[in-house]
């Protein structure tokens, strides 16, 4: 690809590509532009102050909030992570004919509309008479949050050559050993991809924690929607201004990390993302 | 993706199975509703308060206070609807002290989902002026006290229209406004306007006249801009030109616009919607007590007129209603008096089969 | 041969249990509550009434399917037609700017989806940016142009909502390309159009549908985009659906509508999958 010609190259994809940044910055650019309006508005930028930091600052429950939206994100991960990597190392390998059964339902469940599964479990919940908290948000949501897992770990495993689990369990290996020392180390870019989507689709999840929570400190999209009646504030600009700084931080340092790894593992995060 | 012939008589055959077990479990799972509890609650902390309202109901400093004046923890949660609030409520989740709605409580109170308030316990109920002594919704006020209350009406902005009638009428009659017009997003709001409009009760459950209003509201719908609860932004932001608006929140837009005189409020001469924000304790309350004690701190004097100035509504204490009058002392189209307690119409959300015709009717509306 | 499965039929229990427990017990329930008609409280009172799926085949809910369907189609078209173009140019021409390319394409989707929704409502209202802009641009007078509460607004904002679904599948599967193949193309003289219909898309396909899958069906289900973009006659099925669980209460009308949904959806993923293991068969001699 050295010489990359000039008709491969052509000059309306590079002005789309523009185009569609711009369009995905706009909003961006509006959210970080309101986080500093004097005035306590949405609507009309007033001069710049930085009180909605200060209020942030002082403001004890939208750190509950974004704390508990947070142990979502991670406990999700880690359950989904777990679970996924299980079931997609079962539905690879196994050879079960009642493994197309459940390869069929995680699909149904992948493409089922959040609406419905959010129902479902809020009807589930309530009728076993357990109590809505966070423990039930980390639940349903882990619930989706498997299938993307699975999804995304299954077709890399189905990538692999599967001669070298077969070789080392021919120099007999148990077959954990296999899993742990062979298997696993090559799955592990797309694990630790899938978990990173999990992460940010649970922390942000609106539709399944609105119908699911219920006691104890509301997560900050439930938090944030309950402000429609009594006043969103240019303060939620400034939580989305401080979690885009904090994603830019996190995005650089792993791209940095995967950049060291790249060059050993001959894979890349992005590549192993694949649905 | 998959490499396997997919047998879907087997999946089929299986995900019955499955669901089966869904209906079976369904089958078992009980909802009675729960035991009223017999003993009477003594104001006294026994524990942290969960409390369940609209989020920025209440101002932050009086809950500050009541933590530190009883050193208790007062853990917030939001709904975003009354009948959210229902859902979670029969869903049986042990709120402490929740804010309840007057359209609610035949479902609320006749489904066994509140606790007494015994008002011996409460050290400001004298506070609470007559009339809640008694509210229609809950006869001799057993469960519920007020917490705020203001009439519904039409708030426009007086630079993009005029001639306003004080008619519900001016919602249909403006086509100059068109696609600037809001209605509230709340089934018994809306509803029960057009039912208003009609000529007919707040809360009717005839099917003709439910029907109409209904097919009334379809017709508005060309006009609309949409459906919204976010009545005082619509106004704030200028994007609701006429706007089926609680007064309260009017207050709320007034103190928001550079220049307050380019907002009005009429309530209408074919009837006033009236309901009233209450605080309540369900009967699954893990901490009466505090609740108790939180009720009546928004009761005490100095609370109930911070809660007033912070909300733009009257609340039924005569301290708190005293600081409404001083409040709205120069919008005199804010101003009312008790008088629309007796005389409004009483919002109702109703039961049983007629909900199910109310349900219908508005999911018409919103799919036409 | 039989020992060396062993293992994996246990690692598949648990995710098994767990689907089985959270949602596909709970996809029977909601078909019990489908049927169930609710109390005073609004819980359901379990029995065999048909009535609630007379309901869903109201006339008058028709518009509503098809008009979920129209602006779910829209957005996948919109987002395919901008996401292609997009993963491609940063796969090809990206050098060694790719990663950050494709994390800056993704990075807005990491701010809070509601507050995103909200900076559109800024931008798209009757004072806010947009029409500022073209106040500024010499309109002056001429009322505002109302780009809320409309149809676009709506796409528009499903179409940002899903696009990184897209993306990184499309991405992926351009990644996974050899560009040799490419090469080859062009040393037999095809045009650089020919050896993109001919070559690069064909090989992407897969991509491209999981991307079509990835945001196609949960625009369906969406609602919050509708409600706070959408107008009085933006409503969808996801409205409809969230509507009678936090709105007007009828949960039992609610499942009937998602029960239909799901059948709708279970028909649709079924023929997907019959397709893929059928081509996976084809493929193979």
């Amino acid at each position: 690809m050295r010489r990359a010609r000039r008709y491969d190259r052509p000059r309306f994809l590079v002005v789309i590509t523009a185009l569609v940044i711009c369009y995905l910055f706009a909003p961006i650019a509006i959210v970080v532009l309101f986080s500093f309006n004097k005035e306590n508005s949405l609507a009309v930028f007033g001069g710049f102050s930085t009180r909605w930091y200060v209020a942030f600052l002082h403001d004890g429950g939208i750190h509950a909030s974004l704390a508990a939206s947070l142990e979502i994100g991670v406990t999700t991960m880690v359950i989904a992570a777990v679970l996924g990597t299980t079931l997609a190392l079962g539905l690879e390998r196994s050879r079960l004919r009642a493994a197309r059964v459940v390869e069929g339902t995680m699909m149904l469940n992948l493409v089922s509309p959040e609406i419905a599964t959010a129902v479902a479990a809020l009807l589930i919940f309530t009728q076993l008479g357990i109590t809505l908290s966070l423990a039930t948000v980390i639940a349903a949501n882990a619930t989706w949050a498997i299938a993307y897992v699975t999804i995304i770990v299954r077709s890399r495993l189905a990538s692999l050559n599967s001669d070298v689990e077969e070789a080392a369990l021919d120099l007999y290996a148990s077959q954990w050993q296999t899993i742990r020392l062979v298997t696993l180390p090559l799955l592990w870019p797309a694990i630790l991809a899938s978990s990173l989507l999990v992460f940010v689709m649970s922390f942000d999840d609106f539709i399944t924690t609105y119908f699911v929570s219920g006691l104890g400190v509301p997560p900050l999209p439930v938090r944030i929607y309950s402000m429609i009646r009594f006043g969103v504030t240019p303060e939620i600009n400034a939580i989305g201004t401080l979690m885009t700084v904090a994603t830019v931080s996190l995005a650089l340092a792993a791209l940095a990390l995967f950049a060291l790894r790249r060059t050993r593992s001959g894979s890349s995060v992005v590549t192993d993302l694949n649905g | 993706m998959t490499s396997w012939s997919w047998s879907r008589r087997a999946f089929l055959r299986d995900a019955a199975l499955f669901s089966g077990a869904g209906v079976l479990l369904a089958a078992c799972g009980g909802n009675a509703p729960a035991a009223r509890s017999a003993a009477p609650i003594k104001a006294k902390v026994d524990g942290d308060l969960n409390y369940f309202n609209w989020s920025g109901y209440v101002p932050p400093q009086v809950i500050k206070g009541f933590e530190k004046e009883y050193k208790v923890t007062v853990n917030q949660t939001y709904f975003a609807s009354d009948q959210a609030m229902l859902t979670k409520l029969a869903a049986g989740l042990p709120y402490d002290v929740v804010f309840t709605n007057s359209a609610y409580m035949r479902q609320l109170i006749g489904g066994g989902l509140l606790r007494e308030i015994p008002h011996g316990e409460l050290a400001n109920y004298g506070q609470v002026i007559p009339f809640f002594g008694n509210p229609p919704y809950d006869p001799g006020a057993k469960y519920t006290i007020p917490y705020g209350y203001s009439p519904t009406g039409i708030a426009w902005l007086t630079d993009k229209v005029g001639a306003m009638t004080g008619s519900w009428n001016d919602l249909w009659t403006h086509k100059s406004a068109s696609g600037h017009i809001y209605v509230l997003d709340q089934i018994e709001e809306a509803l029960g306007m057009s039912l208003l409009r009609l000529g007919d009760k707040i809360d009717s459950g005839v099917a003709s006249q439910v029907n109409q209003a209904a097919d009334e509201l379809i017709k508005l719908k060309p006009m609309l801009a949409g459906f919204s609860t976010a009545d005082y932004t619509n106004l704030e932001n200028g994007s609701g030109w006429i706007q089926h608006a609680w007064s309260g929140d009017v207050y709320i837009a007034l103190g928001k616009v550079k220049d307050p005189a380019t907002i009005r409020f009429e309530t209408c001469k074919e009837g006033i919607p009236i309901g009233v924000d209450t605080m309540s304790i369900p009967v699954r309350a893990q901490h009466p007590g505090t609740a108790l004690l939180f009720i009546d701190w928004l009761l005490r004097p100095d609370n109930s007129a911070a809660c007033v100035e912070w909300m733009g509504q009257a609340n039924g204490t005569s301290t708190g209603n005293a600081a409404f009058n001083k409040l709205v002392r120069d919008f005199p189209f804010l101003q009312t008096s008790d008088a629309i307690l007796t005389d409004g119409a009483w919002k109702r959300v109703p039961t049983g089969s007629q909900q199910q015709l109310w349900a219908q009717a508005w999911s018409k509306v919103q799919a036409s | 041969m039989r020992s060396r499965r062993a293992i994996f039929r246990v690692l598949l229990l648990p995710g098994t249990l767990w689907l089985a427990v959270l949602f596909v017990i709970p996809l029977g329930l909601v078909v019990a509550v489908s049927l169930a008609q609710t109390n005073i409280v609004g819980l359901p009172v379990y029995g065999l009434h048909l009535g609630n799926y007379q309901n869903v085949f109201q006339s008058y809910y028709l518009p509503v399917i098809l008009r979920t369907v129209e602006y779910a189609a829209a957005a996948t078209v919109i987002i395919g037609v901008l996401a292609y173009p997009t993963a491609y140019t940063i796969a090809r021409f990206g050098g060694r700017f790719k990663n950050a390319l494709i994390v800056l394409v993704i990075l807005p989707w990491f701010v809070d989806y509601l507050v995103r929704i909200y900076a559109w409502v800024v931008i798209l209202g009757d004072n806010g940016t947009l029409n500022g802009i073209l106040h500024g641009l010499g309109m002056h007078g001429s009322p505002p142009v109302q780009f809320l509460n409309r149809p676009w607004a709506v796409i528009g904002g499903l179409v940002y909502t899903y696009f990184p679904f897209m993306v990184l599948p499309v991405y992926a599967a351009l990644e996974q390309m050899d560009p040799a193949l490419i090469e080859a193309g062009r040393d037999l003289y095809a045009s650089g159009r020919q050896v993109f219909w001919h070559i690069t898309l064909p090989l992407t396909s897969s991509g491209i549908v999981a991307g079509i899958v990835l945001t196609f069906l949960p625009s369906l289900g969406d609602f919050a985009t509708a409600q706070l973009l959408g107008g009085s006659n933006t409503y969808m099925i996801g409205n409809l659906i969230a509507d009678q669980f936090s709105n007007v209460g009828d949960i039992t009308f609610g499942s009937a509508l998602t029960v239909v949904l799901m059948s709708v959806l279970l028909v649709v993923i079924v023929g997907y999958l019959r397709r893929t293991s059928r081509r996976a068969r084809a493929v193979r001699p």
